[in-house]
């Protein structure tokens, strides 16, 4: 009972901060999932990880409603018509977000907003006043930075006046994420680029990309997570590659046993997972979400995360001290990462777990961003922050592992702040990385206060108000500052002339 | 053909619209004073290839930079200048504009009229370098007067063929205001040319100009309101 004690008496966290650690102590006093040993035991040794998800899930961790539809029907649990004006329909979101279950308690979906709100939108002040209310209040009231936002590929009024408000609002949250195809127009990108100089979102997800792997009812959800509208995730568990590279004795027991076994343990623990949330929570049988058809249990799949490939791969390689040697950069490195992830594709697609309806039974792959007590773990296979090569080499390099991740892998590009002067320079590089397969690019100046730490925003102002001991409402800066602290992320590599 | 080539930036924010490969080729016909990359100005031969210069045919520079072509908006080719390296410089504009790909040229202008007018009908825009207007204080800067520079400016701005004229600003030694107030002049009829003022920065310069002071804020700002006082609406400073 210590650890409640500690958590009722924690001065830096907020209310809600510790009412949510507290519905996670209690979940977490209960022991109710089978577990096998060796599970335990690579659990234990940090090579597999469940990312804070609780002992009894009893809400699936990625939860994304169908909100296109509860805009054409309402709600009849929350008793809400179908919105007519605009105050209507961001109302109506604003009080949805506040039931969308998810392991923070705050949705990590809130829709494509755009194209949700354009048949409301007029070109006017009050059409603008109104969004930029909404955009404020879900920044101060879904306080957590997974909250993520869509914007459709389309050039739309309601996306022109989102980003506008999100220009000027400089908040952490929503996370924002712009599709882009061949459709997308220069001026929507500019403007999407222009604002993401300014305050670090929106990122760029390749539809086609997604498009292939999802259809067009998919979602960029939580930090980058591609995944189906009207279902979601049932869980993620992340497999350390790094860690279980220092465990075996050398590439060839890693290839032949060690990566063999702990997929095949974490898929166990994964369906171990889902079972007892599918079959015994009662989430699927209760929640007004599936009675209302916003979730429905056949778009639901599951993410198999990974992190560590470039440390893995530079211990293979005995640790070169030559840059030039390491991930990233030379080619007998890049080719023994492509052989690993291809190998872990192959292993994670060999299984099978009937409750995964939308991918046909098969865990979906995803880049994990990492947690904010890694250290010497980069996040996915992103090249370790100070090794960043040039942005033409960087690219390349990491579109080549992109189409091994439909559910989530990415890039973060830090920008000189002059290249504000040039935004077309950052859109003339996005279209090349889409162009080369590239699933997902995000940029920010290196002068912004809202900073992308690894996947999520947080601002920089208020991470420096949780050093000096304060409270602050966003329960991701502590894990921003533990990131910047560990894995340096806000020394990544800046951008604007390169040689 | 081949050229000496002192630099290839293959994505740069600063030489133009867009993301742009920059080449530098090696050798200047200039000694300006408050030359940053001194080094750039050392003849373009054999004698170079120690100090990183690479003789380059101009398939074989064309070729590395399509490697960047999904990435770029276009090329810009640099100094030095370029234009002492003159058919290698066309070659290379010629061959790039085969494939397409949307060709700058970063000059000081002091070239024969009619051989600049050439280079014009093979490159997209120029950016012209404008050090001084007065042909005293230009002999005194970079060791050669303006006459040529100012006819083919005004030749490239009649002709639609100018993106952006630069000036750097030294303060106390040229008198940027007459030179600042001669281009703006010129920039005027044609609000598409941007004229960007260029702050002076000792950093890498060798030699008397070495120790002077960096304008400050307010006399960029003052020189910026001057240039838009003659009309020109897309006047920047750094």
């Amino acid at each position: 009972m210590s650890k409640i004690i500690d958590i009722v008496k924690d001065a830096k966290l907020t209310y809600h901060q510790k009412v949510v650690a507290l519905a996670r102590a209690a979940e977490n006093s209960l022991e109710v999932l089978k577990i096998h040993p060796e599970v335990e035991e690579l659990r234990q040794a940090r090579i597999i990880c469940d990312l804070f998800e609780g002992n009894a899930p009893y809400r699936p961790r990625y939860v994304v409603p169908d909100y296109a539809r509860f805009m054409q029907v309402g709600s009849e649990f929350l008793a809400l018509t179908p919105p007519k004006t605009l105050e209507d329909a961001v109302h109506s979101l604003l009080i949805l977000y506040k039931h969308v279950p998810s392991i923070t308690t705050f949705p990590v979906y809130i829709g494509e907003l755009d194209t949700l709100l354009e048949p409301f939108v007029t070109d006017d002040a009050a059409s603008a006043r109104t969004i930029k209310h909404f955009l404020r209040h879900i920044d101060r009231t879904i306080t957590d930075s997974f909250c993520h936002g869509n914007l459709s590929t389309r050039d739309t009024l309601a996306g022109r006046l989102l980003l506008g408000a999100a220009a000027e609002l400089q908040a952490a949250v929503p996370n924002l994420t712009l599709k882009c195809d061949h459709n997308t127009s220069d001026a929507r990108l500019l403007q999407a680029v222009e604002t993401a100089l300014q305050t670090a979102k929106p990122s760029f997800a390749n539809h086609a990309m997604f498009k292939a792997d999802f259809g067009e009812d998919y979602a960029i959800v939580s930090c980058y997570n591609g995944l189906p509208v009207g279902g979601g995730s049932f869980t993620l568990v992340r497999l350390n590659l790094h860690r279980l590279s220092l465990s075996a004795t050398d590439y060839a027991q890693f290839r032949d046993e060690a990566l063999p076994r702990a997929v095949h343990h974490m898929l166990l623990y994964m369906d171990e997972r889902v079972r007892f949330l599918v079959e015994e929570s009662g989430f699927f049988s209760g929640n007004f979400l599936v009675a209302e058809n916003l979730l429905r249990l056949e778009r639901f799949t599951a993410m198999f995360g990974v992190v560590g490939l470039a440390e893995c791969v530079n211990y293979f390689l005995g640790n070169p001290a030559d840059k030039g040697a390491r991930f990233g950069h030379s080619e007998e490195a890049n080719s023994l990462g492509i052989e690993i992830i291809a190998q872990l594709a192959a292993l994670v697609a060999a299984h099978t777990n009937p409750h995964l309806h939308f991918s046909q039974g098969r865990y979906l792959l995803h880049a994990q961003v990492g947690i904010d007590t890694d250290k010497d773990t980069s996040p996915g296979c992103r090249i370790p922050i100070g090794d960043e090569p040039e942005l033409y080499e960087h690219i390349m390099q990491a579109a080549r592992f992109h189409q091994y991740f439909p559910s989530g892998i990415g890039d973060v590009f830090s920008f000189d702040s002059t290249v504000k002067n040039n935004p077309k320079f950052v859109v003339d590089i996005l279209k090349g990385a889409f162009k080369n397969g590239l699933r997902y690019f995000s940029a920010y100046s290196a002068d912004s206060d809202v900073v992308r730490i690894t996947g999520y925003l947080v601002k920089r102002s208020e991470m420096a108000k949780l050093a000096r001991g304060e409270q602050v409402a966003n329960s991701a800066v502590v894990l921003g500052k533990g990131a910047a602290d560990n894995l340096g992320v806000l020394q990544r590599k800046i951008r604007a002339r390169e040689s | 053909m081949q050229g000496f080539v002192h630099k290839i930036i293959p994505f740069s924010a600063v030489d133009g619209p867009g993301n742009r490969t920059a080449v530098f080729l090696q050798g200047c016909n200039f000694a300006c004073a408050y030359c940053h990359n001194p080094e750039t100005q050392a003849p373009y031969d054999s004698s170079m290839f120690s100090a990183g210069v690479r003789a380059m045919d101009h398939r074989e520079l064309g070729l590395e930079i399509l490697k960047y072509r999904d990435f770029i908006q276009g090329v810009t080719i640099s100094g030095g200048e370029c234009t002492l390296q003159y058919e290698f410089l066309l070659e290379l504009a010629r061959y790039l504009q085969s494939f397409g790909i949307e060709v700058f040229v970063d000059t000081n202008a002091h070239l024969a009229p009619a051989a600049f007018q050439l280079l014009g009908r093979h490159v997209d825009k120029f950016i012209i370098d404008v050090k001084a207007s007065d042909e005293g204080e230009h002999m005194a800067l970079t060791g050669v007067g303006n006459n040529l520079v100012l006819a083919n400016l005004r030749y490239a701005l009649a002709e639609k063929l100018v993106y952006e004229i630069r000036t750097v600003i030294v303060p106390d030694v040229l008198n940027n205001e007459q030179t600042v107030a001669t281009i703006s002049r010129l920039i005027s009829a044609d609000q598409q040319v941007r004229y960007k003022l260029i702050r002076f920065r000792p950093q890498g310069v060798i030699g008397a100009y070495a120790h002077l002071p960096v304008p400050t804020d307010a006399y960029m700002t003052a020189l910026q309101r001057l240039a838009q006082e003659y009309g020109v609406t897309q006047c920047t400073k750094n």
